[in-house]
């Protein structure tokens, strides 16, 4: 059966060749998933884009060493992951120094342009910040691995295969991993999980009250 | 029968909730779940509280990336040499045409090798054909003659006694 190509890796190919173009797309598409990576594995914004920005240039630099043995997406969060792993490891020897002291354009941090994003009225905000907070808190106690795992677990552009490639672990293995981490965020989680707070609109997933 | 049954249900189960951390179940899927749940109603709770969590995990928002990222990167990347395979990369440590240039000189010592190799087997051979042919022509054959009784002083087993007392 003929296997259809990865479109992202046709991208890459020709972003080899010189088609800065076809970089941009690539850049444009995983940017939210990596900048989101980075922003759930070290809770700083700032940290977390140029992190993002570090994988891009090296996704760019390795381009030349770059075959189309594995998924694109594979290839870009195992990159991702020991970058991020890696600036954990520095943080842990470097506490109080920021990775851009380290970088070499240190004055694009602050060219940086946010748009407004979603807004909340007033008592919605606080309880949504609250809550959001509780969950990065949980998250943040969890071993890294372990992290890593539950926040690849939310990307749809990885397969649980792809994740396990990514993690370099077995799939079961990884499923392991994830559910470990899961039943330490709900254990973690438990009061804020069961105040109802979370009850999601009539669309949601499964209408628990029926299927009990 | 039933053990067999209940295995087969939690399998099916655990392939629902791996399915439902990541993404909308499907109608299918949820009638699966309601079967089991009817089955075992005690499992509810589990369920319920990993749904929470998932509800949890979707609500987080995504991290605001600033609208100059794409710009940032592309900036920083023509920043950068740009990107090429080894073989490419070999172009800065040679001088211009040098990939003719190594075709050449490699053919050119392969084909020098193989002549020296060539050379020295046929030097060999007519060496050992001279040889041959010298002691073919040269060397009498007399001093063979004697060959069998020399060999045979080596196989003598007893010692002469009345010689060696002689020869003291």
């Amino acid at each position: 059966m003929a296997q259809t190509p990865d479109p992202d890796a046709t991208l890459m190919l020709r972003a080899k060749d010189g088609d800065l173009r076809a970089f941009e797309e690539l850049v444009e598409k995983y940017k939210q998933p990596i900048v989101n990576l980075m922003f759930r594995m070290l809770h700083d914004l700032a940290e977390a884009e140029d992190l993002a920005q570090t994988v891009f240039l090296k996704v760019y630099q390795s381009m030349g060493r770059y075959h189309v043995s594995a998924k694109f997406s594979t290839w870009i969060f195992t990159i991702a992951r020991h970058v991020c792993l890696n600036e954990i490891r520095r943080r842990s020897r470097h506490p109080s120094e920021s990775i851009e002291a380290t970088l070499p354009d240190s004055e694009e941090a602050t060219t940086r342009q946010y748009e407004d994003h979603k807004t909340f009225t007033p008592p919605e905000a606080f309880l949504q910040g609250e809550l959001e907070q509780k969950i990065q808190e949980a998250l943040d106690a969890l071993p890294e691995k372990q992290r890593l795992a539950v926040v690849l677990c939310r990307q749809d552009e990885l397969s649980y295969e792809e994740i396990a490639e990514v993690l370099e672990l077995s799939l079961s293995a990884t499923k392991s991993l994830i559910h470990r981490a899961r039943e330490t965020l709900k254990l973690r989680l438990k009061p804020y999980l069961q105040t109802g707070a979370w009850e999601e609109e009539a669309t949601e997933t499964l209408p628990l009250k029926r299927c009990l | 029968m039933s053990n067999v049954n209940d295995d087969m249900q939690k399998r099916v189960l655990q392939e629902v909730t791996e399915a439902a951390w990541r993404r909308r179940l499907t109608s299918d899927e949820l009638a699966r779940v309601r079967q089991h749940l009817a089955a075992h109603p005690e499992a509810g709770a589990e369920w319920e509280s990993d749904l929470a969590l998932t509800r949890a995990l979707n609500r987080l928002p995504a991290a605001p990336v600033s609208s100059n990222f794409t710009a940032l990167v592309l900036q920083a990347a023509r920043k950068t040499p740009a990107p090429r395979g080894w073989w490419h990369q070999l172009d800065d440590w040679f001088p211009e045409g040098w990939r003719p240039r190594l075709a050449l000189g490699t053919a050119m010592v392969c084909l020098s090798l193989l002549t020296i190799r060539e050379y020295q087997t046929l030097q060999r051979q007519r060496m050992a054909r001279e040889l041959v042919g010298s002691l073919a022509s040269n060397q009498p054959v007399d001093w063979l003659k004697n060959f069998e009784t020399i060999k045979s002083f080596d196989r003598v087993q007893v010692a002469d006694k009345e010689l060696l007392e002689v020869l003291q």
